[in-house]
């Protein structure tokens, strides 16, 4: 059986479809050009294999990079999504700052001039 | 009965929340970190650099590159343990320990003596360099959205 990039492709992202759906487009394709990543390397660790140029264990350290990468990537992706709701949150306590603080009488919210 | 409790419960911790003023979730924009990054990056390139120079010839054998590796993982290190001291630093923390596991890969390949063609350096610099490329990306992000 031959391995096919589109198909593993395919089958990875059908399996992290739930989670996609709650990232934004720029970060979703982050991942998805990850998974693309993955895939590309399966497919080439057989056809070197084939060919008889690369050992199990150069195989298994070329994955190890591999995954070592992702986790770098979905943390990078945490990480936005974290500025981002950092910002969000942020942004509706400062909507409410002025109309708050002037109808109790004190600085209740801060004001944020960021 | 409870009704009272329950409602006062909610509004100091909706005070609480409030009062904290900005919320604040990450570690804020690190130029230590993008600086230590692209260090990292460009000291892991100019070994796979000199490796792929040397392919077939002694020069690049791993055991003429053991300190530059060991003074790589030095360096790393001194890195995360500034941004392990900075409150909510801990995604950088985790991405920096595994650029450090990275490195380890790299050195274990350079010690197989699997650094036979300029394939096999592109592989590992090309990923390591994305890699590398992402923590800043974060740190970049950070520093636009707070700006």
């Amino acid at each position: 059986m031959s391995l096919d990039v589109n198909s593993l492709l395919k089958t990875m992202l059908a399996a992290a479809k739930d989670e996609l759906s709650f990232l934004s487009e720029d970060q979703s394709l982050k991942v998805t050009k990850q998974f693309q990543s993955i895939a590309e390397a399966a497919a080439h660790v057989e056809v070197e294999k084939i060919a008889g140029t690369l050992s199990e264990e150069e195989a298994g350290r070329r994955f190890k990079i591999l995954e070592l990468e992702s986790k770098i990537t979905l943390l990078r992706v945490k990480g936005v999504a974290l500025v981002s709701a950092e910002r969000i949150i942020n942004s509706a306590l400062n909507a409410i700052a002025g109309l708050v603080n002037g109808v109790v009488g004190f600085e209740l919210i801060e004001i944020d001039d960021d | 009965m409870t009704w009272p409790l329950k409602h006062g419960s909610v509004a100091l911790a909706l005070l609480l929340l409030v009062s904290a003023c900005r919320v604040d979730l990450i570690a804020p924009y690190n130029q230590t970190v993008v600086d230590g990054v692209v260090q990292t990056n460009s000291d892991v390139d100019g070994i796979l650099t000199s490796v792929e120079r040397g392919i077939g010839i002694d020069d690049a054998v791993y055991e003429n590159y053991v300190e530059q590796y060991d003074q790589l993982h030095i360096d790393i290190r001194a890195l995360i343990l500034q941004v392990e001291c900075i409150p909510r630093g801990e995604i950088t923390v985790d991405q920096l320990e595994l650029l450090d596991e990275m490195i380890s890969v790299i050195e274990e390949t350079h010690q197989a003596g699997e650094f036979n063609s300029t394939g096999d350096i592109v592989f590992y610099r090309d990923h390591f360099s994305s890699s590398c490329k992402q923590i800043i990306e974060l740190e970049l992000f950070k520093l636009m959205e707070r700006e």
